[in-house]
C-alpha cells in the first residue's frame, strides 16, 4: 500500500502530533559549552605557539594541527561520540570534528583490511567536506582574485 | 482535526486507492484472510543471548546467554552476531529437549545485508536453513511460517532464530560507529542478541515428540488425534511416549533421542503443560504512508502495525479486550500512539504495549525512543511476553512484529520507508483450544 500525496500529507500531520520537539535550548547550550571547551583549548595551543616565538599564520596552523590531534586520539579511545552524542555540531565543527569523521571509519573498517577498507572508507564521512570545500574556496578565490582585478575574464565572458 | 481522518487509509485494500471513495467497493473484493492454524502449534522453548545494553534494561535478570562485550570473543561484530545465532539455536534445542536431528528447518533472520549472520551460522548449525529477510519484523515472520510448517505435518520442529548487532547495524545503515553525530529524540538503539524459538508438536518434555512416526510425518490426517493424546496425556505422556517408541521401533529418528535429551527438560511436566501455542496469524503487507526519515522508524512503521492490527482483529472476531495484550515490535515511544492513533480511527480502541519500549529504561539509558532491530522484539517475547502466557498471567497475546524495509541505497536514493508488520497470537494451552 503506498500512500498518495494528500494521504502522506495528512500522515505527516498526524504524525507531528506525536513527534517531541527537538531540545534546541539544550542542545544550543551544550554545542556552546562543547565548542567552546575545543576553541578555550585551542586558544591555550594558540598562546604557547606564539609564546615559542611562532609567526601568528604557523601559530594558527600549529593549533589546527594540536586540535586535529586530540580530536584523532579522543576517537581512538572511544570517547569523542559520546562527547559529540552531547555536544552536538559544538563537538562536530571544530577541526577535531573533521579528524573524528576521518578516524571512525579508518578505525571501523580495518577488518575489511587497509585497501579495500581503511584506505577505501577512510573519507566516507569526510570526502563530501573535502570536495565541496575545495570547490567553494576555489570560487570564492576567484571572486576574490576578480574584485581586485588580478583576474582577467576572457573577452567572450565578459559583459 | 488537523490534517483530516486517515479512517481506511492504512487499511485499504488493492483498487481502492486513489481518489476512489474508500467505502465505494468495501465487501466487493475478498478481505484477505488471517491464518487460523488447525492446531494450536506449542512454543517449546524461547531462549535470549543479549548484550551489554540489554541487559542493563529492566529485563535484563531474565536472559539465558549474556555477554560480556559487544564482540563476544569474535573477531568482527558480524561474526559476533552469528555466533549469537548459533548459541541461541544450540541453547533452544536443548531447553526443548531436541537434538539436531529432530529439527527439521531453522528459519532465520537478522539485519546484515545478505542476511549474513543467519548464513554464517547456518554453517555451524547446519540444518536444513530458510533464511527470511523482514528487517526488524523478521521475527514475527518466521514465528507465522514456522507453525505453518508444523501445522501442516511438513516439519516436526522449527527453531526460529532472529539476530540483530547494534555496531553491525549502526555501520551498515548509518554511519561508523565511533564517528560523533547528535540522533533526534525519535532515533532508535538496535538491539544486540538473538533470540530462538522452538515450535513443533511434543518434546522429549511431553513424550509427543517421542512417539514414533514410521510414515515419516506425511500424513497429517492423523496427527490431530495424536496431538490430542500427547496433549491430555501430559502429566504421564514420558510413560506413553516411551513405550510407543519401544513398541514401534522404526523411527530411528525418534529413537534416538530416547535418554540423550536434557534430564531437566524431560522431567518438566508441569511446564510442558503450560505451553504457549500459537492459534492464528496474520501476514502483513508492505504499508509505505512516505516517511523518508530513517531516524523516524516508529513513525514510519506504525500504518504497517496498525493495518495489520486492524485486519487481525476483523478477521478473528475477537472483541480487542480478548487479547490480554497486543505488543507490537519497536514502534517505541513516539511511533507507539501514532499506531493506536490510527486504529481509533479504524474503530478500535486498543492500548498497545511496544517491545521496544519494554526493553530499555529510557530514564537511565541513552537510547532515545527506545529499542529496535530484529533481536528486540525477539528478546522481549522470549524474555518478558512468553513467560507471562506461560505463567497463565495473559490467557492471549496479540505479538506484531514490526520492520522498516529501507536498505543504505533507497534511503540515499530519497525513497521513503516501506514498512511491514507481521501478527502472531499466541494463547495459554487451556485457551489455545478455543476458536
Amino acid at each position: 500500500m503506498q500512500a498518495n500525496a494528500e494521504e502522506r500529507r495528512r500522515y505527516a500531520a498526524l504524525r507531528a502530533r506525536h513527534k517531541p520537539p527537538l531540545p534546541h535550548l539544550t542542545n544550543l547550550t551544550l554545542a556552546f559549552v562543547v565548542g567552546g571547551s575545543f576553541c578555550a583549548v585551542g586558544q591555550i595551543f594558540y598562546n604557547y605557539f606564539a609564546r615559542e616565538g611562532l609567526p601568528p599564520d604557523e601559530a594558527g596552523a600549529f593549533t589546527a594541527v594540536a586540535i586535529a590531534l586530540i580530536g584523532g586520539v579522543l576517537t581512538g579511545l572511544g570517547l569523542y561520540d559520546d562527547i559529540a552524542r552531547v555536544g552536538g555540531m559544538g563537538a562536530s565543527l571544530p577541526i577535531s570534528g573533521f579528524s573524528n569523521s576521518i578516524v571512525a571509519p579508518a578505525m571501523e573498517y580495518k577488518r575489511e583490511g587497509w585497501v579495500l577498507g581503511v584506505g577505501a572508507k577512510m573519507f566516507t564521512v569526510a570526502g563530501p567536506v573535502i570536495v565541496y570545500g575545495l570547490l567553494t574556496s576555489l570560487v570564492v578565490a576567484g571572486v576574490y582574485l576578480l574584485g581586485h582585478g588580478r583576474l582577467r575574464l576572457p573577452g567572450w565572458l565578459r559583459p | 482535526m488537523a490534517g483530516g481522518t486517515l479512517a481506511g487509509v492504512v487499511t485499504r485494500e488493492r483498487g481502492r486507492a486513489g481518489a476512489a471513495p474508500a467505502d465505494s467497493v468495501a465487501g466487493a473484493l475478498p478481505r484477505r484472510p488471517s491464518m487460523r492454524f488447525r492446531r494450536p502449534v506449542p512454543v517449546l522453548a524461547a531462549v535470549t543471548v543479549a548484550g551489554p545494553v540489554e541487559q542493563a534494561g529492566p529485563l535484563g535478570g531474565r536472559f539465558d546467554r549474556r555477554l560480556r562485550d559487544h564482540l563476544g570473543g569474535q573477531r568482527t561484530w558480524e561474526k559476533a552476531e552469528a555466533r549469537f545465532q548459533e548459541v541461541a539455536v544450540e541453547m533452544a534445542a536443548a531447553a526443548a529437549g531436541l537434538r539436531p536431528e529432530d529439527i527439521d528447518a531453522v528459519l532465520g533472520g537478522d539485519l546484515q545485508s545478505q542476511l549474513g549472520a543467519t548464513s554464517f551460522a547456518g554453517r555451524t548449525i547446519d540444518l536444513p536453513l530458510l533464511g527470511l529477510y523482514g528487517a526488524c519484523a523478521s521475527c514475527g515472520e518466521g514465528l507465522l511460517l514456522g507453525a505453518a510448517l508444523c501445522d501442516a505435518g511438513l516439519c516436526r520442529h522449527v527453531v526460529v532464530v532472529v539476530s540483530s548487532h547494534h555496531d553491525a547495524a549502526e555501520r551498515q545503515f548509518r554511519f561508523p560507529t565511533e564517528f560523533g553525530t547528535q540522533r533526534p529524540p525519535t532515533a532508535q538503539w538496535t538491539a544486540t542478541g538473538a533470540a530462538a524459538f522452538v515450535l513443533g508438536f511434543g518434546d522429549g518434555a511431553d513424550g509427543a515428540a517421542a512417539e514414533p512416526d514410521p510414515e515419516g510425518d506425511g500424513d497429517p490426517a492423523d496427527r490431530p488425534q495424536r496431538d490430542r493424546d500427547g496433549r491430555d496425556g501430559h502429566r504421564e505422556g514420558r510413560g506413553r511416549g516411551g513405550g510407543g517408541r519401544t513398541g514401534s521401533g522404526g523411527d530411528h529418528v525418534d529413537g534416538g533421542q530416547n535418554g540423550t535429551a536434557p534430564r531437566d527438560a524431560r522431567g518438566d511436566s508441569a511446564a510442558a503443560s503450560r505451553r504457549p501455542c500459537i492459534v492464528a496469524a496474520t501476514p502483513g503487507r508492505v504499508v509505505d504512508m512516505g516517511v523518508k526519515d530513517p531516524y523516524d522508524m516508529g513513525g514510519a512503521e506504525a500504518p504497517a502495525a496498525a493495518d495489520t492490527i486492524a485486519r487481525h482483529l476483523r478477521n478473528r472476531g475477537l472483541a480487542a479486550d480478548a487479547y490480554a495484550a497486543i505488543a507490537t515490535g519497536d514502534l517505541a515511544r513516539y511511533g507507539r500512539p501514532v499506531c493506536e492513533d490510527l486504529l481509533r480511527e479504524e474503530g478500535f480502541a486498543v492500548r498497545l504495549s511496544d517491545c521496544g519500549e519494554r526493553l530499555y529504561d529510557p530514564t537511565r539509558q541513552d537510547v532515545h525512543a527506545g529499542g529496535s532491530g530484529a533481536a528486540c522484539c525477539g528478546l522481549v517475547l522470549a524474555a518478558d511476553l512468553l513467560p507471562r502466557v506461560r505463567a497463565g498471567e495473559w490467557r492471549r497475546l496479540l505479538f506484531v512484529a514490526t520492520g522498516a524495509l529501507l536498505s543504505p541505497t533507497s534511503y540515499q536514493q530519497g525513497e521513503s520507508i516501506p514498512c511491514i508488520a507481521h501478527a502472531v497470537e499466541i494463547a495459554a494451552p487451556g485457551e489455545a483450544e478455543r476458536p
